[in-house]
């Protein structure tokens, strides 16, 4: 609760943690060489809002325990009172005369800060108090680049404080709403002019990218946001930024980045995010050599296995990831839809439980429990829990995603079109949101409507079989009945590894019922292939022997057409009745046919 | 209604205006208010009022300059006095007197001077009253400041103003507003008179749209640009709408995967209005020429209603999603191939596969008819009647086998919408439309009375249409002109240019092609979004017919493989391209005297019309047939031709092609020998009347060339005793040949002028007209 607030949840929260684990990988695999020379630029990252800001500054400046403050910081209110101690000192420090000498040694003044040093000190404790109006007011004199990035971002803060406020005041939490950063205008207006001087930091161009991206000018936002991150590259922020940027495949191969690890990390997440999954799983493949004991690529990872649904392989990389990290929440929402998708009771309810007492008040959390009620059927509570995750956290994505879910289980098609649209205009490439909109549509029986949105998850995910079933599903439909592309969609969901069979069966049944019994056979017989393998026996079993039995008879292969039939045997029903009927056709013919040649010798010999 | 009524400043300082109105501050110069002043402001207010639900509300300095307009120099102070009370509004404190205290306590109950006046609670500026103050006392407090910072943002500009320091406005949405160069022509001379109301149309414009049938969507509708559309996300309170503005705009700009994806972004959120989606859907599809997709979509308009027939009722998209789809298969044509290809799939169980396309379209009209009717849409019984009568000139039912004027067209369609006009319509019908902005002020209709103005101009086109296939010029030059007159305001790009193209049409037939082509080259200018498709294929056209007449047969054969090419490739669609392009094919191959391929093409192409049941073009085609027999010099094989035509055009009352028939077997007659001149003069001067008064150019010419030749050949004739008989019409003939730049003709003519002028001796004359021969040969040749 006392984190100094993070501009938009994800962003802000992944760079904390990110620097959490880079300062642990600092700690443990870098040479003390590199950590002094990385230790300057640690610190610039830390003025960036975190709680270890404070942490840093006030060791600093006090030398009191950091440990104790840093614990105190991440309690809620009990930060309060000491935080309040640090903005009395500051404030009794600013209120000193300019001639101090008589009252003690001068505090050494940040070479950088060219004097104002102390009124910085004072607007960070304010900062970090959240008050980032009179952050801003206590800097508006200051002309150092610190100074006034904290003034800038004070001011932006104050500004997005203010929007949340109005979206709770105009509409609810969960309401719509077109609150903008009242800030925005100035602040571009500001940054502009120094960016025209050529006066701009590396985190002052950071600040100037979100508010070019903010104010929707995408190109120049990334140019700017490039040149950030090449002057410096440590500020995961911007590299964040950028990627939210990067909606487009086309658009990376475009960025100018220099060569740097961050970038590897910055690639490798954009692979993730633009669901090249595999790349990015190389990707991290080849970071995690050079960081073997990171949290955060471990995470990354088990993400990537997800996406390319290797469930198996990204469990076990979550439980290691709670072995060494037991009170992790981030990224747990995903190891629950993996306990979801594997009907795991056991697991789900542990983990949920052990998150709720980690810490009760958090998205992943709250989308644990919805995952677990969900998984128990009970709807209701399930969008309950996904409703408190989104009060926490609007644009939580896979919440919004998981509710739309919930509300096609309870036949609540408007509501569910609803929140499904929201994660998609929330991340456009959001390929569940789609595919959720396209069912949700074909079951309100509008499949030329619904064909839209499967299209908009096929392009997203073009290898994923489930996509070109739903499609071909679509284009099957007795209202399009259009067959021939139901059977390319098919045929794409076949060529894409199509885990359920489902397409194959539909092909087999589209030729056979479009009279192309050749192809129907082909493929009528390698779904039974399927079928074997997967030691599965049903209707569609019987189908697929029924067909190849009557096919292979009429085209004269009667051996085969018999070996189906004693197949058939095996099953009961009226596919048993008509596979004795065809025995019995076969043996007459095979009667008749051994009769015939003697005939033909009858006749031509006198 | 109450829940969607948010205090805005623009409604504080209405409100302001109605205390002045009502309760004028006694002291100060112009008050207490001259009476009719004072009326006219009660008038102003009152249009305000009623456009208050509008989405985009004025500006002060609108709202000053619209005060100034309303009044004069009175409004000019009373905008001051706006201002200057506006500006004290400085605290929430101030507000609450203003309106609990200043509203509420004076204007209801009275009290303030013995000018004041007491509103009424139940009229409509007392509704309004009460309903801002109701809005208010429901206000939280940060409401209240919330509208105390807007309240600064709309006063601001005004304030600006003053020291010559221009504040960027709302820098949100100025900016980008202005950096937008790269709008069309149209656009920027409408962008005058659409900036204040570019959010006020939207809602008209959605119901245009919606009522739109598919063929408004062509009529380009006036769409701001992006930059703008953008910058009123700041302003709109319903954001969905900004979704639909952004789709039009869209569309505008031709952008099929923006339309596609905001329209659906629009319909996601408003929930449960899948028909109106969906048929908005097909409309779009039909905008983009996606023929296949916009059927489909409106047949799944339709059926979701089945679906959803417990539930969600919605009579009037049903009613239009039947209408667009009416227009679809009108569109298509012939829609048999579609539905041969199983698209269509089973659009109505009881009507049954069997039944042909056009029947199909005509029940399905008559059904949509009705439905308007029981439903009171104006628009919709215009566009079904309209489009009754244009099925009643494009197919000719073989039962009746007369064309006539269509019931629907001669029915009282104009009187019942003009008398039905805006008032009933926008109170009843579609009441529902909120925010017509400023009817009272402007004394201009409103958007929708604008759109059946639109169907009754293009009732004057139909008109013009089937007077042109009876065959009367004068009388569809007069329907096209009252059209291109009267209703060229409200009147779709489409329409207007298919006007232009009949007077063109008619220009070429009476004055020749030059004339008729430099004319549309104004049209091209006029409507450049036409000029690459219907403009440019009638250009195409008469550069044909002008080819041929000059003898330049290769202009001839590229024109007419251009205009091939512009026709679309699918089957059963853009019939009448089509048949031009075919019916110019065989005529260029008779210019060339290839005969026999001639004969072949004009064959394929009865074929054809034959299949596409096309009554009026087989009529042209057999008249071909004979002509190219008559030009391969056997008048006998042509004679069945004529006669074939002459039957057929008679049957379906086709008085022009009629008498052109008669000439032409005239002009067989003639070729069988002198023996048959007389009979020839007499069909000729049958048909005389008919030719001189409505005939083109072409026809007449013919006509007196043939009666000239039939006086001649024949053998009781003698030049000598009525020279004139001959020289009249030889002389017409040959100057109307030389309008149609037509030599070839033009020399028999001036060679039959020379000899008959050598018969009689007038040696002056027959030089002239011998040397005009050689002209007419020497270029020839």
């Amino acid at each position: 609760m006392a984190l100094p607030p993070p501009r938009k949840n994800p962003r802000g929260r992944k760079f904390f943690y990110f620097v959490q684990d880079r300062s642990r990988w600092i700690a443990t695999s870098c040479e003390p060489l590199d950590w002094l020379k990385h230790s300057q630029g640690l610190d610039d990252a830390l003025v960036l809002g975190s709680a270890a800001a404070a942490l840093w500054r006030q060791a600093r400046l006090t030398g009191s325990s950091s440990a104790g403050r840093f614990a105190s910081s991440a309690t809620g209110d009990s930060t309060q009172p000491r935080n309040a101690g640090v903005n009395r000192a500051a404030e009794q420090l600013v209120g000193l005369p300019e001639d101090r000498e008589n009252v003690g040694p001068a505090p050494v003044p940040d070479e950088a800060e060219g004097g104002d040093g102390d009124v910085f000190l004072l607007a960070k404790a304010f900062f970090d108090m959240r008050e980032y109006r009179r952050a801003a007011h206590a800097l508006r004199g200051a002309t150092g680049k610190k100074s006034f990035f904290l003034r800038c971002y004070a001011t932006y803060l104050a500004g997005e404080k203010r929007k949340e406020e109005e979206i709770i005041e105009l509409g609810g939490p969960l309401g719509r709403s077109d609150a903008v950063n009242p800030e925005l205008a100035g602040l571009e207006q500001e940054l502009t002019s120094h960016s025209e001087k050529g006066t701009l930091d590396a985190f002052g161009n950071y600040l100037y990218g979100v508010v070019l991206h903010e104010r929707d000018r995408k190109s120049e936002a990334r140019a700017v946001l490039c040149a950030s991150v090449n002057t410096y590259p440590w500020n995961w922020s911007a590299w964040l930024e950028l990627q939210a940027l990067c909606t487009d495949p086309e658009i990376l191969p475009t960025l100018r980045l220099e060569d740097h690890w961050m970038r590897d990390f910055f690639i490798a997440s954009v692979y993730l995010d633009l669901q090249k999954n595999s790349e990015g799983l190389a990707c991290y493949r080849s970071l995690h050599a050079m960081f073997p004991v990171s949290d955060y690529v471990l995470a990354q990872t088990a993400t990537a296995h997800y996406n390319l649904r290797e469930f198996d392989e990204a469990e076990g990389l979550f439980e290691e990831l709670l072995r060494t990290d037991p009170y992790r929440i981030e990224g747990m929402d995903m190891y629950s839809n993996i306990l979801y998708v594997k009907e795991c009771f056991a697991a789900l309810s542990h983990l949920a439980h052990k998150a709720v007492l980690t810490d009760k008040y958090r998205p992943e959390t709250c989308c644990i429990i919805g995952n677990y009620y969900s998984l128990k059927a009970q709807h209701e509570k399930a969008v309950l829990y996904f409703k408190r995750a989104l009060k926490l956290n609007r644009k939580y994505l896979s919440a919004w995603t998981l509710m739309g879910h919930e509300y096609v289980e309870m036949k609540n098609t408007p509501a569910a079109i609803d929140a499904y649209r929201r994660a998609v205009d929330i991340n456009p490439r959001d390929y569940r949101a789609w595919y959720g909109l396209g069912q949700t549509y074909e079951l309100l029986i509008m499949p030329f409507y619904a064909l839209y949105y499967y299209r908009r998850a096929a392009q997203l995910r073009p290898h994923d079989a489930r996509m070109w079933c739903a499609m071909g599903q679509c284009y099957e439909n007795e209202q399009l009945q259009m067959f021939d592309a139901a059977i390319r969609c098919y045929r794409r969901a076949v060529n894409n590894n199509d885990r359920e069979g489902i397409a194959l069966n539909k092909l087999a049944k589209l030729h056979s019922q479009l009279g192309q019994a050749d192809q129907a056979s082909y493929y009528y017989k390698k779904n039974l292939e399927r079928l074997e393998a997967d030691q599965s026996e049903g209707q569609d079993v019987v189908d697929a022997l029924l067909f190849l039995a009557t096919h292979s008879k009429n085209q004269g292969f009667l051996d085969d057409s018999e070996m189906y039939c004693m197949r058939l045997l095996d099953y009961g029903g009226p596919a048993k009745e008509e596979a004795k009927a065809l025995l019995r056709e076969i043996r007459s013919v095979q009667q008749h046919a051994s009769v015939l040649p003697s005939m033909d010798l009858e006749q031509f010999t006198p | 209604m109450a829940a969607g009524f948010v205090l805005t400043p623009h409604k504080l300082s209405m409100c302001v205006l109605l205390q002045l109105y009502a309760a004028p501050p006694a002291l100060t110069p112009p008050f207490p208010l001259p009476a009719a002043v004072r009326h006219q402001l009660a008038l102003f207010l009152l249009g305000l009022a009623k456009a208050c639900d509008g989405f985009l509300e004025p500006t002060l300095e609108d709202l000053g300059m619209q005060l100034k307009e309303c009044l004069g120099s009175i409004g000019e102070v009373i905008a001051e006095q706006l201002a200057s009370r506006l500006l004290g509004f400085s605290s929430p404190e101030d507000l609450f007197t203003f309106v609990v205290l200043g509203l509420r306590g004076k204007l209801f109950r009275g009290g303030g001077n013995e000018d004041s006046l007491l509103v009424e609670h139940n009229s409509p500026l007392g509704q309004f009253l009460r309903r801002c103050i109701l809005s208010f006392n429901i206000l939280s407090f940060e409401g209240t400041c919330r509208l105390l910072a807007e309240l600064d943002a709309y006063r601001r500009p005004a304030l600006s103003i003053g020291d010559g320091n221009i504040v960027a406005k709302d820098s949100l949405s100025c900016q980008q507003a202005e950096g937008d160069d790269d709008e069309d022509e149209e656009e920027d001379r409408l962008e005058d008179d659409e900036d204040e109301n570019v959010i006020a149309s939207v809602t008209p414009v959605h119901g245009r749209e919606r009522h739109g049938n598919g063929r408004r969507a062509f009529g380009v509708p006036l769409i701001p640009t992006e930059g703008k559309v953008n910058g009123s996300f700041c302003f709109v309170k319903r954001v969905e709408q900004v979704h639909y503005l952004q789709y039009l705009n869209s569309i505008h700009h031709g952008d099929y995967p923006a339309a596609m994806s905001r329209l659906h972004q629009y319909f996601d959120y408003s929930v449960g209005r899948f028909q109106a989606g969906l048929l908005t859907l097909g409309s779009m599809h039909a905008h983009f020429g996606h023929v296949t997709q916009a059927l489909q979509a409106s047949f799944s308009a339709l059926r979701i209603h089945l679906t959803f027939s417990m539930q969600n009722n919605d009579d009037a998209c049903l009613a239009h999603s039947l209408a667009a789809l009416c227009h679809l298969l009108s569109e298509v044509g012939v829609a048999a191939e579609v539905t041969k290809a199983g698209a269509i799939g089973d659009f109505d169980r009881s009507i049954g596969p069997q039944l042909a396309a056009q029947q199909h379209l005509l029940l399905s009209l008559k059904r949509c008819l009705k439905r308007a009717l029981e439903l009171k849409l104006p628009n919709l019984v215009a566009f079904s009647r309209l489009a009754l009568a244009k099925f009643d000139l494009q197919v000719i039912r073989i039962s009746g086998l007369t064309l006539r004027i269509s019931p629907y067209l001669l029915g009282d369609l104009v009187h019942s919408m003009s008398s039905s006009g805006s008032q009933r319509i926008t109170s009843g019908a579609f009441g529902q439309a909120p925010g017509m902005p400023g009817n009272t002020q402007t004394g201009r209709l409103g958007p929708l009375s604008e759109s059946l103005l639109k169907l009754a101009g293009s009732s004057y086109l139909l008109r013009s249409c089937s007077w042109e296939l009876y065959g009367s010029d004068p009388m569809m030059r007069a329907s096209t002109l009252v059209h291109a007159y009267c209703y060229s305001k409200s009147a779709s790009a489409d329409d207007l240019s298919v006007a232009y193209v009949k007077l063109a049409h008619h220009l070429a037939a009476h004055k020749g092609y030059r004339v008729a082509l430099t004319a549309l080259e104004q049209a091209m200018k006029k409507f450049p979004l036409h000029a690459r498709s219907s403009l440019r294929s009638v250009q195409l056209q008469f550069i044909h017919s002008q080819a041929i007449n000059r003898g330049n047969t290769r202009l001839a054969w590229v024109a007419c493989s251009e205009l091939a090419a512009m026709a679309s490739p699918v089957l059963g669609v853009d019939m009448e391209l089509k048949f031009e392009a075919s019916y110019r094919h065989a005529l260029t191959l008779l210019a060339c005297k290839n005969y026999s391929e001639a004969a072949t093409s004009a064959g394929e192409l009865f074929a054809l019309c034959y299949k596409y049941d096309m009554q009026l073009h087989v009529v042209k085609v057999l008249l071909l047939i004979a002509e190219i027999h008559k030009k391969s010099g056997s008048a006998v094989t042509g004679l069945p031709y004529v006669l074939g035509s002459i039957t057929l055009s008679q049957s379906l009352n086709l008085d022009l092609l009629h008498a052109a028939s008669r000439v032409s077997l005239a002009e067989l007659w003639l070729d069988l020998g002198a023996d048959h001149a007389q009979r020839a003069l007499d069909l000729l001067q049958q048909s005389l009347p008919l030719v001189l008064g409505h005939g083109s150019l072409e026809l007449r010419a013919r006509t007196n060339l043939c009666i000239a030749r039939c006086y001649l050949s024949s053998t009781d004739f003698s030049v000598a005793t009525a020279p004139e008989l001959v020289l009249d019409p030889l002389q017409l003939a040959a100057e109307e040949f030389m309008n149609l730049e037509d030599k070839d003709q033009a020399s028999e003519a001036f060679y039959l002028l020379a000899t008959t002028f050598n018969s009689i001796g007038r040696m002056e004359d027959r030089d002239k007209a011998a040397e005009k021969f050689q002209q007419c040969v020497v270029e020839e040749l």
